[in-house]
């Protein structure tokens, strides 16, 4: 019997059919060696991978969420400084001019506040990243 | 039944629960791609999570124009790559030589040692081929994709695919032949 070339061995077993010729050492060990390359690997992730990986997800999430509603308070909080402002200015109310005397302070007060939730959010998100370093 | 469609409507609209369904099912088919790719035991598990973070983030970009099990492995091969090209850590000093003259080099003790069983053999190396032949052979043998598909993931040819396979399985069988003209003395 003509001897098959490694070509031919591989392409009957890669199209699931058994080479032909049991006494063919070159055939045999191909069938050991594919039956090696299916094997899986004895060990693997830890149980509760998916738990574990959930888990991040969600605070990547939640401190994702967070850091939005900050900005968003920060811009209400501008606004509703503005509006009161404005409609104290219109119907001359004193408090209008004590606010505008204000104003930088309102202004850092403002950015104090978010400035340090986003420095919380960033401190957060650095914890997580210790364990990620890619 | 796991319905893939479904699952992933459910992720997009927030649904945790269902996301933990996709990590269950799709975890072997990631650690597999980064096991074969990256030495370090600890940095296996963290590029297994950065792979799904990934997947999570990019889902509504998914159109269903390949199986998810494909996209999933293309996130998880280009995750092993970055990986490597930050964290330089070879599985073996020797591997410089270029992917198309790759041949084994002479043993070591380490090779003596797991030479007492065979699958072990084969792994370890699988381990000491250039990432182009441990990538192939893991995503058509272990995982069963075929050679489109292993091109879709990885990028390559379909010609490099099967090229690159008949080179690692012919080397492998090539060292096994010694293996066990040795086992049987």
């Amino acid at each position: 019997m003509k001897k098959l070339t490694d070509d031919e061995i591989q392409q009957l077993l890669d199209a699931g059919k058994m080479p032909l010729d049991d006494n063919d050492t070159e055939q045999k060990i191909y069938q050991s060696l594919y039956g090696a390359l299916k094997k899986e690997p004895a060990y693997g992730l830890p149980y509760g991978f998916a738990t574990k990986v959930t888990t991040r997800v969600r605070i990547l999430n939640d401190s994702k969420h967070t850091y939005r509603f900050y900005l968003w308070a920060f811009g209400a909080g501008l606004l509703f400084a503005a509006l009161v402002y404005l409609g104290g200015a219109i119907f001359r109310q004193p408090y209008a001019f004590t606010l505008f005397r204000y104003k930088w302070a309102i202004l850092f007060s403002l950015v104090t506040i978010v400035g340090i939730k986003y420095a919380d959010h960033r401190m957060h998100l650095q914890m997580l990243a210790k364990r990620k370093r890619i | 039944m796991f319905n893939e469609e479904d699952i992933v409507h459910r992720i997009i609209r927030g649904d945790l629960r269902a996301f933990s369904v996709l990590v269950a099912q799709y975890e072997k088919l990631v650690f597999h791609v980064i096991n074969r790719m990256v030495n370090d035991e600890q940095d296996k598990e963290d590029i297994c999570q950065e792979v799904f973070i990934k997947v999570h983030h990019n889902l509504s970009k998914f159109r269903f124009e390949s199986k998810l099990s494909t996209w999933i492995a293309r996130i998880a091969y280009l995750t092993a790559i970055n990986y490597l090209k930050k964290y330089r850590k070879p599985m073996f000093a020797d591997q410089v030589q270029e992917v198309d003259n790759y041949y084994f080099t002479h043993e070591n003790p380490q090779e003596l040692l797991v030479k007492k069983d065979m699958n072990a053999y084969v792994n370890f190396l699988i381990g000491k081929m250039p990432e182009q032949y441990r990538i192939v052979l893991t995503l058509f043998h272990l995982e069963e994709f075929s050679y489109q598909e292993v091109g879709d993931i990885t990028g390559m040819p379909e010609g490099t695919v099967k090229n690159y396979l008949f080179r690692a399985r012919k080397l492998l069988k090539e060292q096994l032949e010694i293996y066990f003209s040795k086992e049987e003395l």
